[in-house]
């Protein structure tokens, strides 16, 4: 016990905590006569300054990180900043240089702008493409749970796409729908679906729809790992009795899909959706790397993100700034607000019991 | 919370045999119904499609890959390289520049950019987690509270503040935004090593106590043996999140000579214009590497995931 002697005394390490906390008026424990039952004096003030310093690490990070362009935004959001140019050269300071307050001006000039509607509807549609990834993954998932042969050669394979980046998705998915030679297309003369050179359809800038559906095919491939292994997970904590008794019953497929498996995997299903949704509404990279470089009929391609991102670079970057936190705002906005009525139905479909 | 979260971890380590074994005997003498017959066809069916679905798109890139520029170019796509296998596709990644730099100083960048927050940020977050799951000090409650309130702050909106004051302080076209701040550790990190390190028993820290061992021996001595598994699943996420990011590389080192992979492949379209050959080969480079991580470290790719599905 030699070890823990200073506890009865003043030590340099009871006099550092004294200074760290100055609590000790008030009666802390540290400093009251020591009580042999209590295990808690084993440990000394040195804990408290550890306790501080180790997890205070990430939170200083985010004071710096996070807190200051936190604060920031409120600022460039209430202001425009015209002749702004942002990636200048380095030598030469410029901020702050003109600044107009405007107050919510920056807000209503995104709402007021068609295209930013656009980006909404175009995002919703991402956000569509999710549920339909949940209830694919959902399906497989059904299925993965009845087999057992080559079940772990199929949930290594299924999740492959999660750990692919964006970009080469992106390229894979460019070149199978490309328009002379691609994949698709070739498959289409092959079966003698185009007849002339002139049958021959740019699946990405021939219509609005069509690039969609080109959009819809390579989220349906990238976005099902993740909720496969998930969902696989929570299945394996159905007890397979249950399943045996409701056929015992003469319970059809569909009766046990929602009164066993969709319970026992509701809240899995709700966190997918949760995650999914926010996701998806900040999509931006496969659209980017997919689209830069064509012209998209209808502006399909501008998502939320993309729509902020082609903001903050207007004019080679920088005097938008005000618009582009402006969206960001509104984003946030509009994630808060899809996850709170997403929690709010939750409480009507999630079961949380067993 | 937190006994959901270790039935989930322990499920997924359930082995294949102890899960078979909740299947009562008498279920697997009905095999030979013809009705299950039926159901299992249907079932396979189905997997087997989906896993063509994944599959034949990296088959295609892979095939593509090695085909001659005259074979690429032809309308009708060949499923196998009838003029046989060409390494022109893949010469040219590693030879010539896209625009700032090749994929070998890319793939370089990447780890660069990568590898040092990863590492540094996991054993940070290791820190906090350890004090918040094994110390006891005053305002541990709200320290914790006020962790996890910094995961709701939307990253949207403090992408362009972000942006301006990395480009006054002149971090803009350096690695450093990408970096700096993942080395300070991350809330959800944090939240996940904690609940592992809660199953930690605590009487054998004591135990090390008495025996003079500080905190910091203590940490690193035995939190972090015993919590590898808990490291290794969160480090694979993370190193896979940074290698495949895009847009933080495409805002802050884009166009210069730090460029990370992902951002100089997104280039190679233009530069190999038509070309697609070349293209995929590019494709299949900068697919690799996370595939080879992944199949090494599966199972703690699954863990991380799947307990992290449990917030």
């Amino acid at each position: 016990m030699s070890d823990f002697s200073h506890e009865n005394g003043v030590t340099p390490e009871n006099g550092f905590a004294l200074q760290e906390g100055g609590e000790a008026p008030l009666g802390e424990p540290t400093f009251s006569p020591p009580l042999p039952e209590k295990k808690k004096l084993h440990w000394t003030n040195k804990e408290e300054v550890m306790g501080w310093a180790f997890s205070c690490i990430p939170l200083i990070g985010f004071l710096i990180f996070g807190l200051i362009p936190l604060v920031m935004s409120f600022y460039i959001t209430l202001n425009q900043f015209p002749g702004l140019k942002l990636v200048s050269d380095y030598s030469n300071p410029y901020f702050p240089q003109i600044v107009e307050f405007v107050g919510l001006k920056n807000f209503g000039t995104v709402l007021k702008d068609p295209e930013f509607w656009q980006s909404i509807l175009n995002t919703l549609f991402v956000v569509f493409t999710t549920f339909v990834c949940i209830a694919v993954s959902v399906f497989i998932s059904i299925m993965l749970y009845q087999v057992k042969r080559f079940k772990k050669l199929f949930q290594t394979v299924f999740f492959i796409p999660y750990v692919c980046s964006m970009v080469a998705i992106a390229f894979m998915w460019q070149w199978i729908f490309n328009e002379d030679p691609g994949i698709l297309n070739s498959a289409l003369w092959a079966m003698h679906v185009y007849k002339t050179p002139e049958d021959v359809i740019n699946w990405f800038v021939k219509s609005p729809h069509l690039f969609r559906l080109v959009m819809f095919f390579v989220m349906l491939w990238s976005g099902t790992g993740f909720n496969i292994i998930l969902l696989s997970a929570a299945m394996t904590n159905i007890n397979r009795n249950t399943y045996e008794a409701a056929d015992i019953d003469g319970a059809g497929m569909f009766t046990k899909f929602f009164k066993i498996t969709l319970p026992a995997i509701s809240p899995t299903v709700f966190y997918l959706l949760v995650t999914g949704i926010i996701g998806s509404l900040q999509e931006f990279t496969r659209y980017q790397v997919m689209t830069a470089e064509l012209h998209i009929p209808d502006h399909a391609n501008i998502t939320i993100v993309y729509y902020l991102y082609r903001q903050l670079f207007t004019d080679g970057g920088g005097s938008n700034i005000g618009i582009a936190t402006s969206v960001g705002w509104i984003l946030a906005l509009l994630i808060g607000l899809v996850t709170f009525a997403n929690f709010k139905i939750s409480k009507k479909w999630v079961s949380y019991d067993e | 919370m937190n006994d959901e979260m270790k039935t989930a971890v322990a499920e997924v380590r359930m082995t294949e045999g102890e899960r078979e074994g909740q299947t009562p005997r008498k279920i697997r003498s009905m095999k030979s119904n013809p009705v299950n017959i039926t159901k299992k066809v249907f079932e396979y069916f189905f997997l087997v499609l989906f896993l063509l679905w994944i599959l034949v798109p990296f088959y295609i890139v892979l095939v593509t890959s090695f085909k001659t520029d005259a074979e690429v170019n032809q309308t009708i796509f060949t499923w196998f390289p009838t003029q046989g296998f060409y390494f022109e596709g893949y010469k040219s990644v590693f030879e010539e520049h896209y625009g700032y730099i090749n994929v070998m100083r890319g793939f370089v960048n990447t780890l660069w950019i990568v590898l040092p927050p990863t590492i540094l940020g996991l054993l940070t977050s290791a820190f906090s987690a350890y004090a918040f799951a094994k110390l006891k000090f005053r305002g541990k409650n709200i320290l914790f509270a006020l962790l996890l309130a910094t995961m709701m702050v939307p990253g949207m909106v403090t992408l362009v503040p972000s942006f301006v004051i990395f480009d006054n302080i002149g971090w803009n076209g350096t690695p450093l935004p990408l970096m700096i701040p993942g080395m300070f550790g991350a809330a959800a990190c944090v939240f996940y090593l904690r609940q592992f390190f809660m199953g930690i028993p605590s009487e054998t820290l004591e135990a090390a106590r008495l025996d003079g061992v500080g905190y910091f021996g203590m940490f690193f001595r035995m939190m972090l043996p015993l919590s590898v598994p808990a490291l290794i699943a969160q480090g694979v996420l993370g190193f896979v999140g940074g290698y495949n990011d895009y847009f933080g590389p495409l805002l802050y080192v884009s166009g210069t000579q730090f460029e990370t992979l992902q951002v100089a492949l997104s280039s190679s379209v233009d530069k190999y214009d038509g070309e697609w050959n070349k293209v995929m080969a590019t494709t299949v480079v900068a697919l690799i590497p996370t595939i080879i991580v992944y199949l090494v470290a599966q199972r703690y790719f699954i863990e991380g995931i799947a307990v992290s599905g449990l917030k």
